[in-house]
């Protein structure tokens, strides 16, 4: 595995205007060897993936400054080949159906078990390694 | 024939001419033969007188008397010469007593004549004569035996009768010859006479005829021309003859049309002097196109000024004639002014009573489009009023029931038996005949009363309805009944609880949501928190055990909180005194 590569499958980018939250998905996402970016808002979120190359987003639906809908459509327009997870505190099936349509690779309900977590980060690099090599 | 009697005139030639016939051959016969007689007469006469003359030369000669002595042998040789000569078929001589001294035939000589006539008219000097007829006697009563003329000529010596010469000449033959031609001339004559007589009668007779029929003609053609003269005077209509552009004949009645005191102030007169400027030039154009020979109107209507300078209207029909050798035009004008007034109160009138006939159609039209509207709207009236989806009655002011639409009697179940029943014994609402009639209030109230009932529709079933009334006016305004309303709540009152229903599982929902959404939160960061503690911790530590169970119960408030968000109806169960939702039951699917 070339640095590049290991440098693609490490970023994450966890959104959430929830400090406690960005604090316990950092703290789990490195523990597990992760570089872990996050952002507070909408746009915050929008200026790193310009910056830097992350392929693996988790977004908080409800955000203050657009909604996770919203950025999520945004980053698709940025990143075509990023997997993109929404994860929410409550949410409606109609909701639901709008994530994946605004371009969402998953969705996961909170509270996210450790164990689920790190699962979905495997579960979004694997295919972010074989979009990468297709 | 008769006709000829008819006119003086041929009457009077067929009369002469007649005449004629009848004369000439008269004349003939009286007066010509006799004349040509008369004048062989005179002629023998003469000659009678000549030769005795000539005789008495020799008879006389020296003698102053005749006598029988004095007639010599010579003498009488010298008389024989000439009766052979003349062809004297006799010859006498007298002596002045009337003695017949001489006398061819011997047996007369001797004979005296005693007639008076030898006596007053011989003897007097004149010369006698007279015609005798063959076989008639003669002057001396002797029976001739040829026609003769015997004639007596005095022989006068120194004014005095010394005898006389009687001659006879036969004239037999010549009378004869004279007979035959006076009866050749005179058949002639007559043949000619007659068939003249015939000519001139046919003649007249045509004459007669034409003249007759001229006559006929003329008194017709001059009955005619009266009758045309009065017609045309006693006309009703004005007459004129136009000459070019002038009158050269008005009657009467064109003085009074156009208000003037006699024809001469017209006559002579162009067409200007009667003739609107207006219509001028085309009557004009008219008027002179016809005499010329070209084809224009010949009835037409104008506008004419009368002498006092009033308008006057005026029908107008001409035609072509000749009048006095010249060609004109010959008009003939009515006044139409009156006509044209009256037209013009009529078109007025008919105009206002087509107005009004339109008014009146239009009227009846409207009648009828709301006739038919009215049967319409009754039809849809009676439709609305018997497929609404709400009972409807209507009840005079003494409750009974006047009409009851299809739904009312469905809800009740009656119909027919409903119509004039008292409105409390149909109805029923349980506040029937009370204070809290609501249709006693409607019809003394200026406003529909509403009320919610609840009826009673059978044993078991009660209908929640809604009951307004209105009074009901006809159309003086005055209160008749009561429209009385019953609609059928029944759904609105179960749409009214599945609303409150929906509205209490909606603000569970909601409150769901926001449980859901709050509670994640933390639970999130407990869970992340307490894994990372298991992590690090070995499952014999004994912190380890707690870890876990908190663990445990941050993912069972985790199911708790994923069945609020997959909560699909409201379920509620007891709890204490009251109701909770029933997560579980909420959140279940149904099978």
């Amino acid at each position: 595995m070339g640095a590049k590569e290991k440098h693609i499958l490490k970023k994450i980018l966890v959104v959430d205007d929830e400090e406690a939250i960005r604090f316990v998905f950092d703290l789990s996402l490195s523990e597990a060897g992760y570089d872990v970016f996050y952002a507070e808002e909408g746009e915050e979120a929008l200026k790193i993936l310009r910056g830097e190359d992350i392929n693996v987003i988790f977004l908080d639906l409800n955000l203050p400054d657009m909604s996770g809908v919203e950025l999520c459509r945004r980053i698709r327009k940025m990143k075509p080949d990023a997997s993109i997870i929404a994860i929410t505190g409550y949410a409606s099936n109609f909701e639901i159906v709008e994530c994946y349509a605004a371009g969402f690779d998953d969705y996961l309900e909170k509270p996210i078990s450790l164990d689920l977590l790190l699962t979905s980060v495997l579960k979004a690099f694997k295919q972010v390694k074989e979009v990468a090599y297709s | 024939m008769g006709n000829i009697f008819k006119i003086n005139y041929l009457r009077n030639i067929l009369i002469a001419s007649l005449a004629l016939g009848v004369v000439l051959p008269i004349s003939v016969i009286l007066f010509i033969y006799p004349s040509f007689n008369r004048l062989l007469i005179k002629d023998k006469q003469d000659d009678a007188v000549s030769i005795a003359r000539h005789l008495a030369h020799s008879v006389v000669a020296d003698q102053t008397e005749l006598s029988r002595e004095s007639l010599t042998n010579e003498i009488w040789h010298d008389i024989k010469g000439p009766i052979d000569d003349f062809g004297l078929k006799k010859l006498k001589i007298f002596s002045k007593l009337g003695e017949i001294i001489f006398s061819t035939d011997p047996e007369d000589i001797g004979k005296i004549n005693k007639k008076s006539y030898f006596n007053d008219v011989v003897a007097k000097g004149k010369i006698y004569t007279k015609v005798v007829k063959k076989n008639t006697e003669s002057l001396e009563n002797q029976i001739v035996s040829a026609d003769v003329v015997e004639t007596y000529v005095p022989v006068i010596k120194d004014n005095s009768f010394i005898g006389a010469f009687e001659i006879y000449y036969d004239i037999t033959e010549r009378n004869k010859g004279f007979d035959k031609l006076i009866s050749s001339s005179s058949f002639v004559l007559i043949f000619l006479a007659a068939t003249l007589q015939a000519m001139i009668i046919i003649v007249l007779i045509k004459t007669g005829n034409n003249i007759l029929n001229r006559k006929q003609a003329e008194k017709s053609l001059s009955e005619s021309e009266e009758r045309y003269r009065t017609a045309i005077e006693n006309s009703n209509d004005g007459v004129s003859i136009l000459k070019g552009d002038r009158h050269s004949y008005v009657n009467q009645k064109f003085v009074d049309i156009f208000g003037y005191e006699s024809a001469r102030e017209i006559i002579g007169e162009p067409l200007s002097k009667n003739i609107h400027p207006d219509d001028l030039q085309r009557v004009t154009d008219f008027a002179l196109r016809r005499q010329a020979g070209e084809s224009v109107p010949s009835r037409y209507e104008l506008k004419g000024i009368r002498a006092d300078g009033e308008i006057v209207y005026i029908e107008v029909s001409v035609a072509m004639t000749t009048y006095k050798g010249e060609a004109v035009s010959l008009a003939y004008l009515r006044d139409i002014t009156e006509r044209k007034q009256a037209e013009e109160k009529l078109q007025a009138v008919n105009l206002e009573l087509d107005i009004t006939n339109q008014q009146l159609e239009n009227t009846i039209e409207r009648a009828n489009q709301m006739a038919i509207e009215a049967e319409y709207a009754y039809i849809e009236l009676n439709q609305i009023f018997n497929s609404t989806a709400d009972g409807m009655c209507v009840i005079d002011k003494n409750f009974n029931i006047l009409r009851i639409n299809n739904t009312l009697s469905n809800i009740l179940d009656i119909k027919n038996e409903a119509i004039n029943k008292k409105c409390y014994e149909v109805l029923e609402c349980g506040i029937c005949q009370g204070t809290k009639c609501q249709l006693t209030k409607a019809l003394q109230k200026d406003k529909c009363v509403e009320i919610e009932i609840e009826k009673k529709i059978n044993d078991s079933t009660m209908m929640p309805c809604i009951l307004s009334a209105k009074e009901f006016r006809n159309p003086e305004g005055d209160i008749v009944g009561i429209v009385v309303n019953v609609k059928d709540i029944t759904d609105r009152k179960k749409a009214e609880e599945e609303k409150l229903s929906r509205e209490k599982f909606q603000g569970v929902l909601e409150t769901a949501g926001a449980v859901c959404h709050e509670l994640n939160q933390p639970l999130q960061v407990i869970s992340l928190s307490s894994g990372l503690l298991l992590m690090d911790l070995a499952e014999d530590n004994p912190l380890y055990a707690n870890i876990k169970r908190i663990n445990r119960q941050v993912d069972r408030m985790g199911d708790i909180t994923g069945k609020l968000i997959t909560i699909t109806r409201y379920e509620t169960k007891d709890y204490l005194k009251g109701k909770i939702v029933d997560i579980d039951k909420a959140s279940m699917e149904v099978e």
